[in-house]
């Protein structure tokens, strides 16, 4: 290829330079003539910096705005042109990824599909086995367990899911003090190891009857296990439960008042013809000790000796108040007259017939007409929720199943097991399928229990019985293996009841002497003594006892045991026997036992024969106390009649 | 066409497998949830986790502080048992908690027989080892019990059967069939001054589901046959056997204890001791517990006699089987060998009343040395008839269904069963099924508490 320079304008190089000279010409003149605006300007400049930088910004961008259309304008159809190719370009990749994407998503699909079918997943989703639920432990005091479990149930049930996500169990908590040394030990108990109620089932809930336990529970030390408040799910008052037939003379004392005070209704029922008022031991029962604060706080009868002395009684069990109920449906109406102290939902679950704690199932009617009436100045029960998280045992499954369970409680959902809300409020709708709505009842304010309340009330309690020196007499002959118609031995069943007598009705202040007998050839003497604030110590020293050798007359062991006190003023004596032997005909030798006793015994059986029906213990009359501890009566509800203060010599 | 797009695809596809696998893989490794666990404290020795000993004697307690002594020198094989409570049902939900938790708390799990497959399917307890097969000494017919999908979980530690318990003046002969024993129980109860005539349990627990079963096989009828609900092929005779409870309730008879509502093995023991009833169904525990009662005898003699129920029994009994959370699973296996061999399986039998699982603790039992000289023994002739009633019984007995719902499943046939028997409910039969196949596959529908049956 050649250059052919153009004729005229020299060659192209001298060109060049020549306009290169005439730009460099022009541009000196121009600083030149340019430099003093220039100076001015850069003066102006640095006194507007700001605004002139944002005007100088406008500026360019306008400008090339400006430009960029004009450009754009010139280049139509070279930029129209490369779009539609980009776009083109563009949609061809993204139907290629969409199209990997599909095969991608199809594949998993079908080897998903397949895996599940193979495992059983799909058949679980859609119409086949489901996966067992979650268990949940729930604890509460026996007057809860009616209402609690109907919830339970109608929220197990309720889901919209179509596989159940969790199963609850809800079982009575025993004592007081069963919980608390439950939390202490790791929940579990040695077999035989005292009150029947624990056992091992370790809760992932538990619901108290006042914040105030709450408190004191959370306030004591539990190795690998915490405890959450969640607050309250519910509340019912302290009412009392008085013979219907009692109404129309208790309106007339009270003036037609709707709400007295807790004293002016017990001494009004106490003037027109009501004779005993029962109300749970505070020694194994909370709902006893919780009772005893507004009895004692109020003095509704007297100091808290005189409340001791005119409630409980050995003729119903005093292990519970739904326990208390349920004995007392099973007796026939009479013209008697009673009045029983208790939550208000638990009243009304008798009233209504409805199920009472685990042994009185529903429907229930019998026993004596009682009509509910409530007072101005008791505590509320308020119901708190705990959550319980033991170290080794917790689960996201299992917090997600409490806190959905605790959600659906809400505060108000026992109000249809005859509970009002957390503030007091009753259940307005209508009761059907069981469900029991308090209805017209009056709402009511709201006023928990505290801790410092419960521990005043427990010292006053257990300042109202004097010392005492409480000689606990075991049978440990051979006959003592034989079974009990629930199972496990009698023997293992006395040592349970000695147990949890140490562990409730035996008070810090009282020495226990603990004796065995059975006639055995080279029997090594055993006796322990546990002095005040010792009482742990009977249990360790029933430790390793085991029935062995052959009977010895009945009336020898209680005569024995009854002359090893007799030097005490305040003395208890308990035999724990299944009646071992006598003579045929016993009443010489009972006449000359009768004789020689300075206290009264009690005889507690824990074998086939009953008070009733032994002719031995027949034959001594009142001289002694039978208490029968066959029938599947729970230890508690043995210990609490042994134990009753209304029976005890310088007791109460 | 397909292979083009195999070609052209290949690599999401490849992809896609990857994910799919991955899909049924990670939650089956997690078993649902892996997270939020907190660690298991563990402890000293071997546990093992059941329901009370209800043998007089403890002897469950008394072999494992044998098995102690014999291995007092190894901290790790030192046994103790959790009681966790003397009812099933907590029993089964503490044992389930706790292995849902993944728990190390138990080494030995005491299960139900019908648990068995619940636990399995759960994956809370391990095959057992059994590195020479089956023992052929078990019970055949409790192999069913112990086995999941073909796989052996558990040994069986004690058998159960239902049998009958009868004053010796109130049968005339042996009773041919269940409605043939009610007659008896009714004659007894109007001629030979007893209160009643039988007593089963019909309260609202396992034992119920346990007796509403018998009663419904004792009449011809079946509930679940081969994995199916068929309860509603089988409506007369379920229908008959509804009527014979409720014909013999007060006021129309007295061929059943009127507390049978209530009743439980024990609250029946106490109506048969005080002849309060002259026919009684009960587990074999019960005879021990009867014949050491100085009066169930005369001149050194039974008053009562036992024999298999006059229909089939249910099948029932406890495994033990090791946790798989155990962190001393050989130990675990080691020491359920020695629960489960020949001399505990006599010991437990002649002493404790537990219904051997081994075919030779059966032959020629002999009193329980460790009886004490006041106690009423019994003797090797009642216990050689006891074993061969037992045996005899347990040959015609039926398991109960063998599902890992089955607690479902017994919870919702029993409310209906006693709803029926006890206050006339009327049964739609095939509403009733639909609820027992609901809660058979775990899923059990919602029922007004008045209309049990659907």
């Amino acid at each position: 290829m050649t250059i052919d320079p153009s004729p005229g304008d020299g060659s192209g190089r001298s060109k060049i330079l020549r306009q290169l000279l005439e730009v460099v010409t022009n541009l000196w003149q121009l600083i030149i003539f340019l430099a003093p605006a220039a100076g001015i300007g850069a003066a102006v400049l640095l006194h507007h910096l700001d605004q002139i930088s944002v005007a100088l910004t406008w500026a360019i961008a306008v400008a090339s705005s400006l430009s960029g259309l004009v450009v754009l304008a010139t280049k139509k159809d070279t930029i129209t042109k490369w779009l539609r190719k980009w776009a083109k370009h563009a949609w061809a990749a993204l139907v290629g990824l969409g199209r990997s994407i599909l095969a991608c998503g199809l594949t998993a699909a079908v080897v998903a599909g397949v895996g599940w079918a193979a495992t059983g997943t799909v058949a679980a989703m859609f119409g086949g086995s489901c996966s067992p639920p979650l268990d949940l432990r729930v604890l509460t005091a026996p007057e809860n367990l009616t209402a609690l479990r109907r919830v339970a149930a109608e929220y197990t049930t309720a889901g919209d899911t179509r596989c159940r996500p969790v199963r609850i169990t809800v079982a009575a908590s025993g004592s007081v003090l069963n919980v608390a040394s439950g939390f202490q030990n790791g929940w579990y108990s040695a077999p035989g190891a005292g009150e029947n109620g624990r056992g091992a089932l370790q809760p992932d809930i538990l619901v108290p009857a006042s914040s105030g336990e709450a408190d004191r529970l959370l306030a004591a030390p539990h190795p690998n296990v915490r405890l959450e408040n969640e607050g309250s799910i519910g509340s019912s008052p302290l009412a009392v439960g008085i013979s219907s037939s009692a109404t129309g003379d208790l309106d007339n004392a009270l003036a037609g008042r709707d709400r007295p005070r807790l004293g002016e209704l017990l001494d009004a029922a106490r003037r027109n013809g009501v004779q005993r008022i029962f109300r749970a031991s505070p020694d194994v029962s909370e709902i006893g000790v919780l009772a005893s604060v507004d009895l004692y706080a109020g003095g509704a009868l007297g100091d808290p000796r005189s409340t001791e002395r005119a409630l409980g009684n050995a003729t119903l069990p005093l292990s519970d108040s739904a326990a208390l109920l349920c004995e007392l449906r099973h007796r026939p109406a009479s013209a008697e007259r009673l009045a029983v102290i208790a939550p208000e939902q638990v009243l009304a679950d008798y009233v209504h017939g409805r199920a009472l704690g685990a042994t009185c199932p529903a429907p229930g009617w019998g026993g004596p007409q009682l009509t509910i009436h409530r007072v101005s100045d008791t505590h509320t029960f308020d119901y708190p929720f705990i959550r319980v998280t033991w170290d080794g045992q917790s689960s996201t499954r299992r917090t997600h199943e409490i806190d959905a369970f605790r959600r659906w409680l809400g505060h108000g959902r026992l109000r249809s097991e005859a509970f009002r809300d957390a503030a007091g409020r009753p259940g307005t709708a209508d009761s059907t399928g069981g469900s029991l709505n308090l209805g017209p009842a009056p709402p009511v304010t709201v006023r928990p229990y505290h801790r410092a309340e419960i521990d005043d009330a427990l010292a006053r309690f257990a300042q109202v019985r004097p010392p005492q020196h409480i000689a606990l007499a075991l049978d440990v002959s051979g006959s003592m293996s034989g079974g009990r118609s629930q199972g496990g031995s009698r023997f293992t069943y006395a040592v349970q009841l000695a147990r949890t007598a140490a562990q409730t009705a035996i008070h810090d202040t009282d020495t226990v002497e603990l004796d065995v007998f059975s006639r055995l050839q080279k029997q090594p003497p055993f006796r322990a003594v546990a002095p005040p604030g010792r009482r742990g110590a009977i249990g360790t020293a029933l430790d390793g006892l085991t029935p062995q050798g052959s009977d010895i007359p009945l009336y020898d062991a209680i005569g024995d045991a009854a002359a090893r006190v007799a030097a005490y003023p305040q003395a208890i004596v308990v035999v724990l026997t299944d009646g071992g032997s006598e003579a045929a005909d016993p009443r010489g030798r009972a006449t000359a036992l009768r004789h020689a006793l300075k206290t009264r015994p009690i005889v507690v059986l824990t074998g086939t024969d009953t008070c009733g029906r032994s002719a031995s213990i027949k034959a001594l009359g009142t001289a002694v106390r039978c208490v029968d501890a066959g029938g599947g009566r729970e230890p508690n509800d043995v210990v609490t009649s042994v134990f009753d203060l209304t029976t005890q010599p310088g007791g109460g | 066409m397909l292979g083009r797009y195999f070609r052209r695809y290949w690599i999401p596809m490849l992809a896609g497998v990857g994910f799919g696998i991955a899909a049924v893989l990670v939650p089956l490794a997690l078993g649902g949830d892996s997270t939020g666990r907190t660690p298991c404290p563990g402890h000293v020795g071997l546990v093992v986790a059941g329901g009370t000993d209800v043998s007089a004697g403890a002897e469950r307690q008394a072999l494992v502080r044998k098995w102690n002594t014999l291995h007092q020198d190894d901290p790790d094989l030192q046994a103790r048992i959790v009681e966790i409570s003397s009812l099933a049902d907590l029993q089964r939900t503490q044992l389930a908690a706790a292995s849902e938790a993944r728990s190390c708390d138990y080494d030995v799990l005491t299960l139900d027989a019908p648990w068995t497959a619940e636990f399995a399917e759960k994956k809370a307890i391990v095959p057992f080892p059994l590195p020479h097969g089956w023992d052929p000494d078990f019970l055949p017919e409790l192999r069913q019990s112990v086995t999941w999908h073909r796989t052996v979980y558990a040994l069986p530690f004690n058998a159960d059967v239902g049998l009958l318990y009868y004053w010796n003046d109130a049968r005339r002969q042996p009773p041919v069939g269940l409605p043939d024993l009610l007659g008896q129980a009714a004659e007894a109860a109007n001629g030979h001054g007893f209160p009643a005539g039988y007593s089963v349990q019909l309260a609202d627990y396992e034992g119920g589901t346990v007796n509403a079963l018998e009663l419904i096989w004792g009449f011809g009828g079946d509930v679940v046959h081969d994995d199916q609900i068929v309860i509603d092929r089988y409506a007369t005779q379920v229908r008959s056997a509804l009527a014979a409870v409720h014909t013999n309730l007060p006021p129309q008879g007295a061929g059943v204890d009127r507390t049978v509502g209530d009743a439980t093995e024990a609250s029946s023991i106490q109506a048969f001791e005080g002849r309060q009833v002259a026919f009684m169904r009960n587990w074999p525990y019960a005879f021990r517990v009867l014949a050491a009662d100085p009066r169930m005898r005369a001149g050194g003699r039974l008053r009562f006699g036992v024999s298999p129920l006059p229909g089939p029994s249910v099948l029932g009994g406890q495994n033990l089987a090791i946790s798989a959370h155990s962190r001393k699973q050989e130990q675990a296996r080691r020491l359920i060998e020695f629960l489960t061999d020949h001399d505990a399986q006599s010991e437990l039998f002649v002493c404790g009343g537990f219904a051997p699982t081994r075919e030779s603790a059966y032959q020629a039992p002999r009193p329980c040395l460790g009886s004490s000289p006041s106690e009423q023994s019994i003797g090797q002739a009642d216990l050689t008839q006891l074993a061969a009633q037992i045996r005899q019984a347990i040959a015609t007995a039926r398991p109960r269904p063998v599902a890992p719902a089955y607690q479902e499943f017994s919870e919702v046939f029993r409310r209906c069963f006693r709803a029926a028997a006890l206050q006339s409910a009327d049964v739609d039969y095939a509403a009733f099924a639909r609820l027992l196949r609901s809660a058979y596959s775990g899923k059990p529908l919602r029922t007004d508490p008045p209309r049990p049956c659907g």
